[in-house]
């Protein structure tokens, strides 16, 4: 038991193995960087989405 | 970490992930625009969370945002098939009573044969045991990732922990005394 949550599986080595066996077979059932940068390889609009995002978050640190 | 170390973070992450997260979103939702909208989303929640996350390039990062997009993604499907977003309600918190289905000798066997219960386990609730126990997310920060209160988290985590463990009680690797530390 993890004594910082109290929680019987917080910690459990084997838990911990399972799922980070679990999050790689999750992985691995996903197409390949390549294929997957062939189906995207234009993504202009998302582009500018996500650079609005990362400058509004710039300007709300200097603003603080 | 210095302003422009975040940038640097955020762009790297782009780069390297976006791919999958669309991927995810778009598998789900089937609309391109609305898959760029959820990776968008996904990537607010990543933001409010980027101290959490240590290196851009590893498995563990990647498979983290493809869980939040996968959810992103499932939300605003449901939302557009004006589905009623089921409600959990708050059970009994029974206890086990200190057992836990894990109190084994780790041996490869059994972290393939735990591994492909979970990937059994509905994604709602792998989704949040997944959170909770290997990225060590809080409830309340959970919540805030895959958009529920943490009152639902701790239902998922419930009845996730109680399904895993069915899961595994019927299996007699996990259930066989011999196994007992």
């Amino acid at each position: 038991m993890d004594r910082r949550t109290g929680d019987e599986w917080s910690g459990d080595p084997l838990l911990l193995a399972a799922l980070q066996r679990y999050v790689e077979r999750m992985l691995g059932e996903l197409p390949c960087e390549e294929e997957l940068s062939a189906r995207y390889r234009n993504t202009p609009r998302l582009d500018q989405m996500i650079g609005e995002l990362e400058k509004a978050r710039r300007q709300q640190r200097h603003g603080k | 970490m210095e302003l422009d170390e975040k940038s640097v973070k955020i762009e790297r992450l782009y780069a390297l992930h976006k791919n999958v997260m669309l991927y995810t979103a778009e598998r789900i939702l089937r609309d391109y625009q609305l898959a760029e909208d959820a990776v968008q989303k996904a990537f607010m929640k990543v933001l409010d969370n980027l101290h959490k996350i240590e290196e851009p390039d590893c498995n563990k990062t990647r498979a983290f945002l493809v869980i939040i997009t996968r959810n992103v993604a499932i939300t605003m499907y449901n939302r557009q098939k004006k589905q009623a977003v089921p409600i959990e309600e708050i059970e009994q918190m029974d206890c086990a009573g200190g057992f836990t289905p894990f109190d084994l000798v780790a041996s490869k066997e059994s972290v393939e044969a735990i591994a492909q219960y979970i990937s059994q386990l509905d994604k709602k609730y792998a989704d949040v045991l997944t959170l909770k126990f290997y990225y060590q997310y809080s409830d309340s920060e959970i919540a805030g990732l895959v958009q529920t209160s943490p009152e639902n988290v701790r239902v998922r985590l419930h009845r996730g922990k109680r399904k895993l463990t069915a899961l595994l009680k019927g299996d007699e690797r996990f259930n066989g005394s011999q196994n007992r530390r």
